[in-house]
């Protein structure tokens, strides 16, 4: 239980051990979407929807599934 | 909202309440207009085409830290062949061509230079660089239901992870 920024924004998650699918119905997201923990050193990890949001992660984001183009 | 003091009869106002615009272009500025409130809320004051909605502009879009500036503009391009946008999400959006690491890099996935097209050339020369992100995850929020599905709101927040990830957009 505790309280996560996500998209910049504070949720709560009332699990005890959230993981990034507890992240996307908190959140109100498309069970599609991606979670994504913004880790010390400035990378961005994908987390898979079992995957407990990492404690070290320094914020989190939810976003549509995406790719780099051009 | 404001009008103008001019006399009203019943005739001018059916005429005004029966001028929705229900084109493709009508639909999709209706639609950006009323994206601009949730944008607004999470991103400050935004602006759009008000013509044919083909671009929304954000003027003080904030950077972590890891860059040169700690904002940005950002003007996403709307898609607007049929199917448009909501449907078609976005995939091409223009920042702050100066734009640079705070280590003096530049970027991976953005590009300042060479475009063919007239257009990009245009946007280009008036100092902007974009980035080409693909959105195969895209699920259009219904016009009545905007927090159920995706929109411009998350999109930006799309391009604020993208900003996030140092690593990956480092040379």
């Amino acid at each position: 239980m505790g309280q996560y920024v996500i998209n910049g924004v504070p949720v709560n998650l009332r699990e005890d051990v959230p993981t990034a699918a507890d992240a996307k119905r908190a959140a109100g997201s498309p069970v599609g979407d991606w979670v994504m923990a913004t880790m010390p050193g400035g990378q961005v990890v994908k987390l898979n929807d079992t995957d407990v949001l990492p404690s070290q992660a320094e914020d989190f984001s939810i976003v549509p599934a995406f790719q780099y183009g051009c | 909202m404001y009008y103008p003091h001019k006399p009203r009869t019943s005739q001018s106002f059916l005429l005004s309440s029966m001028a929705a615009d229900l084109s493709p272009t009508g639909l999709r500025r209706s639609r950006l207009r009323a994206e601009l409130q949730l944008i607004a809320a999470r991103y400050g004051a935004a602006e759009c085409d008000q013509t044919d909605a083909t671009w929304v502009h954000v003027p003080h879009f904030p950077l972590p830290r890891g860059w040169s500036k700690h904002e940005v503009e950002i003007l996403v391009d709307i898609p607007y062949s049929h199917p448009g946008y909501p449907s078609v999400a976005p995939e091409w959006f223009w920042t702050d061509k100066d734009l640079r690491s705070n280590d003096g890099r530049s970027i991976n996935h953005f590009f300042t230079e060479g475009s063919a097209s007239y257009v990009d050339r245009q946007y280009l020369d008036k100092g902007w660089g974009h980035f080409c992100v693909h959105v195969p995850g895209w699920r259009a929020a219904g016009g009545l239901r905007m927090r159920e599905g995706h929109t411009l709101v998350s999109y930006l927040d799309l391009i604020a992870t993208i900003f996030r990830d140092r690593t990956t957009l480092s040379r």
